[in-house]
């Protein structure tokens, strides 16, 4: 789960050189170069497209049990096995790659936007409110994540929409965190300087050239906060929160499994762990890749 | 190059390792004066900030278990209670009463360690934690120890050979750890080795059924039976330990790896090191001088951060191993909307987190001038 690592990562994030990311011969070139952020890139993009193509082919039902074929092993006609009520694993498999990526890119994608507008508005206001935001920032940063979000979840009930909502909530703050610092260096920069002794007016200055500098650095944090949602969202799911029952899920389905360890059986629980691991690494990965890029800009 | 100067029998100078600060230097009377004050300044500053980031950590506690949506009567009683039963209950829990009021109950609650009583095994929740911590810390503490004693000779290891294989490969397992789900690597394990191996017992706790746990002294099963000299109980306690404490090392080792790697990377780039290089002093001298005091610096710092990330790590470690600590015991609360007990559990885990970086930042102040002077 994405406890510890998040912490080095964060460390590892916050001295970036930016650069604009829009040059997509640039992104290109060196994607070709790093062939793990390429793998990761590729894994991702495959994994969306099963999910949404295998559905229109591979037709069995990831929710109808079918007691006469429970637990079977991997074979022809379960090429993943099946779980104690007959279901088939790479159909739920399959089918848990939409939700979850849906929970990955909707964390990811509002903790990054409300993260970096709230930064950037504390870095460049300074003064009060920005005391204000970093001492809020810091109160949140002063519960693990993934307890904060447990808490959330927990109070407002067990829904996914609230587990999306409490990971925003709780990964939001290393984003206003790392784009305030990267506000307050580009802010002094020198062709922001420039800019404003050519009289370009304070809110242009901010707006044309200082925020869109340091947006880079969050994007890469992003990436890398897609693999922890779907760490802490499995985990969520591992403990029964959030994700009801027969909604397959790669965490809930590692927990079904986990019964099986006793009697022997290993591909209940261990395909869908599998699955979750495949695609942080490939976050990873992709965010690595990101991080060079900006590195060598 | 290096063998030449080396041939030169260059004069050693001093201790290398002092130019970095890092030994107690005689100081004129003067110059110390100025540094305890500096230190009294920086506990005071340092000390003051984590009080009032405790205050605030309890209006964050009471603003998420009281104001958001969610109704603790509604969450404790079920969707299904009728209107008359959610009122009784909300009456019984004090939810009648104005805001500021229950805010302040909660407080002077907690500051007199009173955390209310929990429903499920209607004992204090602050007794019900108190007793379970010291199989958390246990199993924390070892998972740390263990994954300090392979991590942090990994990652220095990794800078000293950069881009070796070595290198690669202890990028690689960092890479894997960090992105491993933990309850499966817990399940991976306890499968492999409680299971089909038959090397570890099974995930059933801090001991089996037919052991009698030994007379508390720390609390920690370990320690606790060696004090009372029973070696086999040790023994058995540690074949209980191991599992769960891997899986939280290897979790673990992700970050430790990481930093020692980098922070040791650091070190070998600064101009002392080069210095040292450049009169003669093999590798090895450069790495025990120079080097490994000051990689350890930013490692004390990264613990911290593990350590408190551990408390969540646990929650899940100890459901999957049924071990008895304050993350099974917060599982438990969530599962049974056992209220009073999911908050004393966040309560305390802001606690102890909050401490734990007061603590460390003041050793860091004390080892590393320049923060504290800063």
């Amino acid at each position: 789960m994405a406890i510890a690592g998040q912490a080095a990562d964060v460390f590892e994030a916050v001295d970036l050189r930016t650069l604009e990311l829009r040059r997509s011969e640039r992104i290109v070139l060196a994607v070709r170069q790093n062939k793990l952020a390429a793998a990761g890139l590729a894994i991702v993009v495959a994994a969306l497209v099963l999910s949404l193509v295998v559905p229109l082919l591979y037709t069995v039902d990831p929710l109808k049990p079918s007691p006469d074929v429970s637990l079977q092993a991997p074979s022809g006609a379960h090429l993943l096995g099946t779980d104690t009520f007959g279901r088939d694993i790479l159909s739920r498999i399959l089918h848990a790659t939409r939700l979850d990526f849906e929970i990955a890119f909707s964390v990811a994608g509002i903790a990054l936007a409300v993260g970096t507008v709230l930064g950037a508005f504390a870095g460049y206001a300074g003064g009060i409110v920005d005391d204000v935001v970093m001492r809020i920032v810091d109160l949140m940063l002063s519960f693990p994540a993934f307890i904060l979000a447990l808490a959330i979840t927990v109070m407002l009930g067990n829904r996914v929409l609230f587990v999306i909502a409490a990971l925003a909530f709780a990964y939001t703050p290393y984003f206003v965190r790392l784009t305030r610092g990267e506000v307050l260096k580009l802010r002094d920069a020198e062709y922001a300087d420039a800019a404003r002794v050519v009289g370009n007016p304070p809110w242009r200055v901010a707006y044309r050239h200082v925020f869109p500098n340091s947006v880079a650095p969050a994007v890469v944090l992003g990436s890398i906060v897609l693999g922890w949602s779907i760490l802490d969202a499995s985990a969520l799911g591992f403990l029964g929160i959030g994700i009801k029952p027969p909604t397959p899920e790669w965490g809930t389905m590692v927990a079904d499994g986990s019964s099986n360890i006793t009697t022997g059986q290993w591909w209940t629980w261990l395909f869908p762990g599998l699955a979750i691991l495949l695609v942080v690494l490939s976050f990873n990965w992709i965010g690595d890749g990101l991080r060079n890029l900006l590195r060598s800009a | 190059m290096e063998g030449v100067a080396a041939s030169l029998h260059p004069p050693r100078l001093r201790d290398p390792g002092r130019r970095a600060g890092m030994t107690s230097i005689a100081l004129p009377e003067r110059l110390r004066a100025r540094v305890s004050a500096s230190m009294t300044r920086f506990l005071a500053r340092r000390v003051a900030l984590a009080i009032l980031t405790l205050w605030l950590v309890t209006i964050a506690v009471f603003v998420i278990t009281n104001i958001l949506p969610g109704n603790p009567a509604l969450v404790r009683l079920g969707p299904f209670a009728s209107k008359a039963a959610l009122h009784a209950e909300e009456v019984r829990m004090g939810l009648d009463k104005p805001l500021p009021e229950r805010y302040w109950r909660f407080v002077s609650g907690a500051l007199h360690g009173d955390l209310g009583i929990s429903f499920k095994t209607e004992r204090p929740v602050a007794r019900d934690l108190g007793d379970r911590l010291p199989a958390t810390v246990e199993l924390a503490c070892a998972a740390t120890v263990l994954a300090c004693l392979v991590g942090i000779p990994l990652g220095f290891l990794a800078a000293v050979r950069r881009n070796s294989r070595l290198d690669h490969a202890v990028r690689s397992i960092a890479g894997v750890s960090a992105a491993m789900p933990i309850f499966w690597l817990g399940l991976m394990l306890a499968f492999v080795f409680a299971y089909q191996l038959k090397w570890a017992p099974g995930p059933v706790g801090r001991l089996g059924l037919d052991d009698t746990p030994p007379p508390s002294v720390t609390g920690f099963y370990t320690i606790d039976s060696l004090l009372a000299g029973n070696l086999g109980l040790f023994a058995r306690s540690l074949e209980y330990l191991a599992l769960p404490a891997i899986t939280l090392a290897i979790i673990e080792l992700a970050p430790i790896a990481k930093i020692a790697r980098s922070s040791m990377l650091e070190i070998l780039d600064t101009e002392y090191v080069r210095a040292s290089r450049a009169m003669g002093f093999s590798g090895w001298q450069i790495f025990k001088q120079d080097a490994l005091r000051n990689a350890l610096i930013p490692l004390f710092t990264m613990l911290g951060i593990v350590l408190g990330y551990l408390l969540a790590g646990n929650v899940i470690v100890e459901t999957v191993f049924s071990w008895p600590g304050v993350g099974q015991y917060a599982y438990g609360a969530v599962t049974s909307n056992d209220f009073n007990a999911i908050q004393g559990f966040i309560l305390m885990v802001a606690t102890i987190y909050v401490v734990l970086n007061l603590v460390i930042d003041l050793l860091y102040a004390l080892i590393d001038p320049r923060v504290r002077l800063g």
